[in-house]
């Protein structure tokens, strides 16, 4: 290699390696091989490499103009001087560099217009700048022709554009413009004149005369990255042209103005097929399974990563690809069922430097109780006493086993024991009445969430690195007492290039996440029933001083024993300061490490290696204070009878903690291929990957007499407290666990080799076609050899229609059509071809752990696949203002793992096997149209549409009983999730519900078979509507989002006869002939009638709605305000969300609405405590220097 | 370049040599190889708890025999107005069949008897296939599945079918014998009665020699077990030699360290908190009464606790009228007098008022734990009044009255007089049976089968064919040798067993 003074010699930009029209390279990950032992090494290596880069930061600072001087030198190497001091990138044709001549050249600060016409002058190229783009091209060749008509292309400032192709519709005539974007042709009136420009959209102008043309053309895009967008599988770069899959590419200007910190959110709407659920999760295309993984597979720079979307700094995302059909995903073979997101994070900028600020303020608005339609106090005390009145002798019971009663049942019993006077006892409840307990609640105990993030990036290099670091702080405080939550994310990311024939790049993140929320629960405080500590009259406040206070928690009659015994606590109860008593804790740490190293072996054909390493740790650790209720109650409780000085719960705290350690790495070694022949073009990739999955948890056992100060805590009998030993000799029943956690270790070591490969091959941009295959195996699959060598794979072609030479329709631009087939696959890792048993808790009944069998011996076990059909089409029109994609697909999911009903004579209800088949089908629509586009004024539009219908074909569990239907089930022939209701036929003459059986007979609940339900629709959204729209005007963007979700259906609460907590109560049959009038039965403690009534088809209601989702506004503080200051760009951002909603619903419940604690309970389909997504509103700063 | 061809290549070929990294067994899940692994199969709860109880822990059998009493507002309101859960109790106690619901799932079978089922043939198949699988130790765990295997089929095959004619015919056909842990393997056919008791005897006798002489838990059958389950065999088979022959090799070896060891002084007994006896644990001499290793368990095995009290049920007349209320400790402790049934309904209000009420298997206000735990496996007691009816049986009324009275020492207080013998040996069974009825659990399965072994003995004091039963003012009638007292199999399990020939069945419920 040629040595020159100067250091970038040599050193060829990646995007200029690959000898392909419109390609962009500088998104292309590559990685390599760490050797995780030597992780340490890494780690200092990139600490090292961050100073080193913080040096170079302040000793260069880059300018728009060139020094340089060499001799010979090619064209290429000084593209790559230009790219390393200027930041300006050069794209176009590569192939054109190879008919280039070698320059000679010395300058000093040149600005870098000069310079590029010096080196351009005796090349038979063209250049053109848009912006830092500089775009190459032939130099026209102008036939020796007395040629009728002049005339000029420039764009829309004016500016010349060389190189531009002129065609005469309809003949075979055509000319280039030159250097200064003139051209001259041989046309006449009345033709018409056909004029394209890479970059640029194309225009047809008519001839009128022979008068001289002025003809311009309208950039497609501000910056030139939408020229060459690429498809980021992961494993490659694709250009988008040259991909035959489905695919969604979200980029960065998409999520720019979003302030929320996740990056779910952002996605929500940005591309068909991609759904958000509402509790958070992320569907692509349906659910293709029953037991195993629904959610998709995130990559991110190349590499699966375990921590989830959250562990994402959205400020560091370069583009997020979906990859959806089976081409688009087979390449991850037998997890890519769900679909694949792939995640680029942002490369350093050569040359120049930056350091980037992005910060906002949040507040998500307290939510909002009256959601919880509970009944008013009066109501609830009237059910109370009703119900003490129907077995009055339980309560009395109660109180006299110490047990806990409610305040009303407590003044009920003083009243029938004769402890209180009776007129007392009426004063005091009727009292009560007026008490507004939850509106209490939702003053004192909820508050408005508030958050704040700080994201600071810097990025930079020289000419042999390029460094990217970003730091991101999030913080927030929940919206309950107590609650808290931060997380802290470093990015760190390295290109070199240490000889022109390899790249080397090296990748780091570590997340740091705490947080901190009260051990007992919220819903706790927000469910009413008699046997439950709270209650709609409980004031949690003393409405006169706004302190907190006790409320009635401890039977008297316990209050009263434990009073004429010495040494025990108090058992007052006050529920706003207890909650702080008790704190669950968590920090979780997650470090990622990663690279890879690029060698080029020839031309076109590079060989990679890579890999990616993490590892974390997380610790919880609940503290409940011995001062907490719960832990007085369990010291007092646990007293000795034969020896009160002793306690068999010892003083002091209680703690509980978990602490798990994790540990991926992936290797992959990979050959890429990549060359054009003539009108041939082949791309291809091979490799192998190993991947291990290690997980080690260990619960310890709880531990009592803890000091936090001091780490100290108290010797504990386990075994025999478990086992009861002590229940007779102790003062009273309440633990504060039971059974007491003795530990537990988790495990899991799964392991994965894989072998694959995709290649294209595209002839004269016209047609294209793909395919992939990948073979998957585990260390948990695969005793029977039938199942173990089945390879996944996929073929896909597009058809370039508008490419082709009789293609002519003016108004289209692009038309290509695409079809795909494939098969993905997907894994539950839960049975085996082996007998699994394990360990269980501490039995009571078998005196020792116990021990299941988790999954009898499987032989035939296998991956659950899902095979894609895929029908595109990507079109735009009008100069590419109308850019449409269309796709229709249908997926087969078969072998998916499903319980299948077997005779339980054998033990079991049902065994795992693979027996299941859903399919899915579906259309997507994205349309993106710039309405509006001049200088000042833009308006731009993306509307996104996807329906989603599935079908499940077969699952073999039989439900034996109506009660089966209490969830949404999956069931041949319907929908998955799909809901079966109760026929509800009013109130018998006994204020029992009835309903209609299939011959039309009303009869009771019990009656009710499995063929007597009827069919009410299916939980799942069918269609999912994002509207978009994006207004600018001059420095103001305003971006409003609509969303939609239309074709399911909700079940609404409805007062059940048991519920007294229900607004409904009130509303109840009371006596005889009530049935004419009420559908809602009578009240009773316990009754069968609660697990049918409230899925009754009568509170079945559409699940539409659309909702005002998002609305950004950003104003760019102009040039002439930052005037010379040192900042490049500053902004002011603003947003809100779910400003608005429109819901089918008759109580306008609002369909996203989630059970506040564990959302995808299999009860939260009701609803019982329902949160309701609340206004959010934004305010964010961000500059750059 | 050369080199990196080289090392490419040589990845490729150190990734295809990947059997070694994937030939682990997956880690975090239990693979059992080892006879330890099987053996901490037979701790699994699913072994225990459920045999012939319905979810909610209650069983129905009981409801059938002369035990126990619903009243009027308890059947009318409390199970059929409110559709209780536990409405087979009610239907059973007015023997209105179908008891239980047959198109649901039928909870004796499916998670009582043939979900133990698999532990025991899991670790039979299990163990047999170890190389270590005739070691001592290895013989000791298959003796206790062996062990659990027999107990639950005997009891399984009684409830299922007709009693076992000693002597007469046992041809009837009454639930599969289900010995393979392969889940591929077909259902076998139904066994007839004498099938079963041929495969239990079998299994017992396989059990026997390696029966372990302790265990860590009741849960678990030690020698005195299998000799007990030997002995109450026998009480079917009426071969009362063999009865005594086991029941007293169980007693023995029981008790060779003391009857003390297997026997609560119910004198030394009292409540934890004397002021409010009906929610307060027993304080026993080993804080054990109230658990599944009560001194008095021999081999435990969950049982109804609930009848015999309110919500459920009430001790009939004839049950309370067999205690000496003066004398009998038992009677102190298990029968206590506490507010009955009182509710309002459609404008009709039910008071049952106060009401004896069977407080034995009444939890501590609060725990999960009973006041005193019962088993519907055996008890060191029934051991010892096992041995006693064959005394009786084989005509020793001196041994048999022996026996009788060793049992009232621990349980009627101190000083008073024993039993003296009968004159006759028939009054000497009598006298042995009504203790036996006094002893063992009122709810569950043990007197159920006990009236259906008195009903092939006709005309004895002991032996009832009708059960009689009221509610309010409506009278009831069932039949101990009919099939009132055989339970029909669920319709899910003969839908998958058309081989069976049994038609499903389709009456209304």
């Amino acid at each position: 290699m040629q040595k020159s003074p100067f250091c970038n010699q040599g050193f060829i930009p990646s995007r200029l390696l690959l000898p392909v029209r419109g390609v962009d390279e500088k998104r292309k990950t590559r990685t390599f091989r760490i050797p995780w032992k030597k992780s340490l090494l890494i780690m200092k290596l990139t600490g090292i490499l961050l100073l080193a880069f913080c040096l170079q930061l302040s000793a260069k600072s880059i300018a728009q103009s060139v020094t340089y001087s060499g001799q010979n030198i090619p064209l290429k190497q000084i593209f790559s001087v230009i790219e390393n001091q200027t930041g300006y990138m050069v794209s176009g044709n590569m192939e054109l560099l190879r008919v280039s001549n070698p320059v000679t050249i010395s300058v000093q600060s040149m600005p870098i217009e000069n310079f590029l016409s010096l080196v351009f002058k005796n090349q038979p190229l063209n250049y053109h700048l848009v912006g830092k783009d500089i775009i190459i091209s032939r130099k026209p060749y102008i036939p020796p022709t007395q040629a009728a008509l002049k005339g000029r292309i420039a764009d829309t400032l004016g500016n010349a554009l060389p190189g531009a192709t002129i065609r005469v519709k309809g003949k075979n005539t055509s000319t280039i413009s030159d250097s200064e974007g003139n051209f001259t042709i041989d046309a006449v009136p009345g033709d018409v004149l056909q004029v394209s420009f890479v970059g640029f959209f194309k225009k047809e102008v008519k001839i009128n005369s022979l008068a001289p043309l002025a003809i311009f053309l309208v950039p497609q895009s501000v910056n030139m990255a939408a020229v060459a967008i690429t498809v980021n599988t992961g494993y490659q770069s694709i250009p988008r042209e040259r991909a035959t899959g489905s695919y969604a590419i979200i980029g960065a200007d998409q999520l720019n103005n979003k302030l929320r910190p996740d990056l779910q959110a952002a996605l929500e709407a940005q591309a068909p097929g991609l759904a958000l659920t509402k509790d958070g999760r992320i569907e692509i295309r349906g659910v293709s399974t029953f037991n195993a993984e629904t959610s998709p597979l995130i990559i991110v720079d190349g590499y699966p990563i375990t921590g989830g979307l959250e562990s994402i700094n959205i400020d560091n995302v370069e583009n997020v690809t979906v990859l959806k059909d089976a081409v688009a995903a087979s390449i991850y073979g037998s997890r890519s069922s769900n679909g694949v997101i792939v995640i680029t994070t942002k490369k350093g900028k050569s040359g120049t430097m930056s350091v980037g600020y992005r910060g906002s303020f949040g507040l998500i608005q307290k939510p909002d109780l009256s959601y919880l339609n509970r009944s008013s106090t009066a109501d609830y005390i009237d059910a109370e006493a009703e119900l003490y009145s129907q077995s009055s002798f339980l309560y009395q019971a109660q109180y006299a086993g110490y047990s806990y009663l409610s305040k009303v049942n407590y003044l009920l019993v003083a009243k029938d024991l004769g402890l209180m006077p009776a007129t007392e006892v009426d004063a005091e409840i009727e009292s009560m009445k007026q008490n507004d307990g939850l509106g209490q609640l939702q003053k004192y105990l909820f508050r408005n969430q508030l958050s704040q993030q700080h994201n600071i990036s810097l990025s930079g290099g020289s000419d042999k690195n390029t460094t990217a670091a970003t730091i991101k702080y999030v913080t927030n405080r929940g919206n309950t007492l107590y609650t808290e939550n931060d997380r802290a994310i470093f990015d760190l990311r390295n290109d070199w290039k240490p000889h022109k024939n390899v790249t080397v790049k090296l990748f780091s993140n570590i997340n740091y996440s705490t947080s901190k929320a009260p051990l007992r629960t919220i819903p706790s405080f927000l469910e009413y029933y008699s046997a439950t500590m709270f209650h709609p009259y409980d004031l949690v406040v003393n409405p006169e001083t706004g302190q907190y206070q006790d409320i009635f928690a401890t039977n008297p009659a316990k209050i009263d024993r434990y009073a004429n015994m010495d040494g025990l606590k108090p058992m007052d109860y006050n529920p706003l300061e207890d909650l702080g008593n008790e704190i669950t804790r968590t920090q979780n740490f997650q470090m990622r490490l990663g690279g890879s190293i690029n060698v080029k072996l020839m031309e076109g054909l590079n060989i990679e290696g890579g890999g990616v390493w993490i590892r974390g740790n997380s610790v919880t650790k609940s503290i409940s204070g011995k001062d907490s209720y719960r832990m007085r109650l369990a010291y007092n409780d646990g007293t000795s009878i034969s020896n009160p000085s002793k306690h068999y719960i010892p003083d002091g705290d209680m703690v509980q903690e978990g602490r798990t350690l994790n540990q991926t790495y992936t290797i992959r070694g990979q050959l890429n291929f990549n060359r054009s022949f003539g009108k041939h073009q082949v791309m291809a990739i091979a490799g192998t990957e190993v991947t291990r999955d290690v997980w080690d948890n260990n619960t310890y056992p709880t531990r009592f007499g803890y000091d936090d100060q001091s780490g100290t805590f108290a010797t504990f009998n386990y075994a025999d407290y478990n086992a009861g030993i002590y229940n007779s000799d102790m003062l009273g029943t309440s633990k504060p666990q039971n059974p007491v956690n003795i530990g537990q270790y988790n495990y899991r070591d799964n392991r994965f080799v894989s072998w694959y490969a995709n290649g294209s091959y595209e002839f004269d941009y016209r047609f294209l076609v793909s395919g992939s295959i990948r073979l998957d195996q585990t260390n948990f699959f695969g005793t029977n050899p039938d199942y173990r060598y089945k390879p996944l794979w996929s073929v896909g072609g597009t058809y370039k229609l508008s490419n082709e030479a009789f293609f002519n329709v003016p108004w289209i631009t692009k038309l290509y059509l695409r079809s795909s087939y494939g098969i993905n696959g997907n894994i539950s890792l839960n049975s085996g071809p082996f007998l699994i048993i394990s360990p269980g808790s501490f039995s009571n009944y078998t005196g020792d752990i116990a021990y299941n069998i988790s999954s009898p011996p499987n032989n035939s076990l296998r991956w659950e696949k899902t095979s894609t059909n895929n029908y595109g089409i990507d079109a735009s029109f009008f100069n590419n203002r109308l850019n449409v994609t269309a796709d229709y697909y249908f997926r087969k999911s078969v072998d998916l793992l499903a319980p299948d009903m077997v005779d339980p004579t054998i033990g079991y209800t049902s065994l795992t096997k693979n027996v299941g088949q859903i399919n899915n089908k579906g259309i997507e629509l994205s349309i993106n149209a710039d309405i509006l586009r001049d200088k000042e004024v833009g308006w731009n539009v993306l509307a996104t549409y996807a329906s989603n219908k599935n079908e499940v074909i077969s699952y073999n569990v039989n439900y034996l009983y109506a009660t089966s239907f209490l969830t949404s089930v999956n069931r041949e022939n319907y929908p998955a999730n799909a809901v079966f209701s109760y026929r509800n036929a009013g109130l018998d003459e006994n204020g029992s519900p009835i309903y209609y059986n299939q011959k039309g007979d009303k009869v009771n609940g019990g009656a009710i078979g499995v063929d007597d339900l009827v069919y009410s629709g299916t939980l799942r959204p069918k269609n999912t509507f994002g509207l978009t729209n994006n207004l600018s005007y001059k420095s103001l963007q305003l971006s409003v989002m609509f969303v939609a979700k239309t074709g399911n259906v909700l079940r609404r609460t409805a007062f059940d006869g048991t519920n007294i907590q229900h607004k409904d109560v009130a509303k109840r049959w009371r006596q005889p002939g009530d049935e004419k009038t009420t559908i809602y039965p009578k009240l009773s403690a316990f009754s069968l009638d609660a697990f049918y009534f409230p899925f009754s088809d009568t509170f079945v209601e559409s699940g539409d709605f659309l909702k005002l989702r998002d609305v950004t506004l950003a104003y760019n503080l102009p040039k002439k305000v930052i005037g010379k200051s040192f900042f490049k760009n500053a902004s002011i951002n603003f947003e809100a969300r779910n400003l608005w909603m429109w819901t089918a619903n008759s109580d306008h419940i609002d369909p996203e609405a989630i059970e506040l604690i564990d959302p995808g309970s299999a009860q939260a389909e009701l609803g019982f405590t329902p949160f309701r997504p609340m206004p959010e509103y934004y305010l964010g700063l961000r500059f750059q220097f | 370049m050369r080199k990196l061809i080289y090392s490419f290549i040589g990845g490729i070929v150190m990734f295809s040599s990947c059997e070694k990294f994937l030939d682990i067994k997956p880690k975090g899940k239990l693979i059992p190889g080892e006879i330890a692994d099987y053996n901490h199969l037979l701790d699994n709860p699913d072994i225990v708890r459920f045999p012939f109880l319905n979810n909610n822990s209650e069983s129905f059998l009981a409801y059938l025999t002369d035990n126990l009493e619903i009243s009027e507002g308890m059947g009318k309101v409390y199970y059929k107005a409110n559709n209780s859960p536990n409405i087979g109790n009610y239907y059973a106690y007015i023997f209105r069949a179908p008891y239980k619901n047959p198109n649901l799932p039928d909870y004796f079978w499916e998670s009582g008897t043939y979900r133990s089922m698999k532990y025991f043939n899991n670790v039979i198949d299990g163990i047999k296939s170890l190389p270590d699988a005739n070691t001592p130790e290895a013989k000791a765990v298959l003796s206790q599945a062996y062990a659990g295997r027999a107990w639950s089929y005997l009891n399984t095959t009684l409830v299922y079918g007709p009693m076992y004619h000693p002597g007469g015919d046992n041809s009837t056909k009454t639930i599969p014998y289900l010995t393979s842990s392969d889940v591929s393997k077909p259902v076998p056919g139904l066994s007839t009665q004498q099938e079963i008791f041929d495969y239990v005897l079998s299994d017992l006798h396989a059990a026997l020699p390696n029966a372990p002489g302790v265990t860590n838990y009741p849960s678990r059958p030690n020698k005195a077990a299998v000799l007990s389950m030997l002995a109450y065999y026998h009480l079917f088979t009426q071969k009362y030699d063999s009865v005594f022959y086991y029941a007293d090799a169980a007693w023995k070896l029981a008790t060779k360290n003391g009857v003390d060891k297997v026997l609560y002084d119910y004198n030394q007994l009292s409540y934890s908190n004397p002021g409010n006896i009906l929610s307060s644990a027993i304080v026993s001499p080993d804080n054990k009464i109230h658990l599944p290793n009560s001194r008095e368990i021999l081999f435990y095995r969950s049982s109804d606790l609930k009848a015999g009290r309110i919500s459920a049920s009430y001790p009939s007349e004839e049950f309370i009228q067999l205690f000496d209320a003066d004398h009998d400790l038992r009677y102190s402790y298990y029968l206590l007098t506490a507010t009955g049934y009182k509710t309002t309904f459609s404008g009709t209000t039910y008071d049952d008022g106060q009401r004896i009420q069977y407080y034995r298997g009444a939890y501590a206000t609060g725990t999960s734990y009973p006041k005193f735990e019962m088993t519907c496996g055996f008890s060191y007691p029934e051991v010892l009044l096992m041995r006693a009816e064959a005394n009786a049986r084989l005509n020793k009324p001196g041994e048999a009255m022996a026996d009788i009275n060793l049992l009232r020492k621990y349980r009627l207080k101190t000083g008073s007089p024993d039993l003296a013998i009968p004159p006759s040996q028939e009054a000497t069974i009598q006298l042995v049976l009504e203790e036996r009825r006094r002893e063992l659990p009122i709810g569950h399965i043990k007197r159920f089968l006990d009236l259906k072994r008195y009903g092939l003995e006709t005309g004895k004091p002991w032996s009832k064919t009708i059960i009689e039963h009221r509610v309010g003012t409506e009278i009831y009638q069932g039949h101990v040798n009919s099939e009132d007292f055989i339970i029909p199999k669920s319709n899910n399990v003969l839908k998958l067993n058309p081989g069976w020939g049994i038609p499903l069945d389709e009456r209304p419920f």
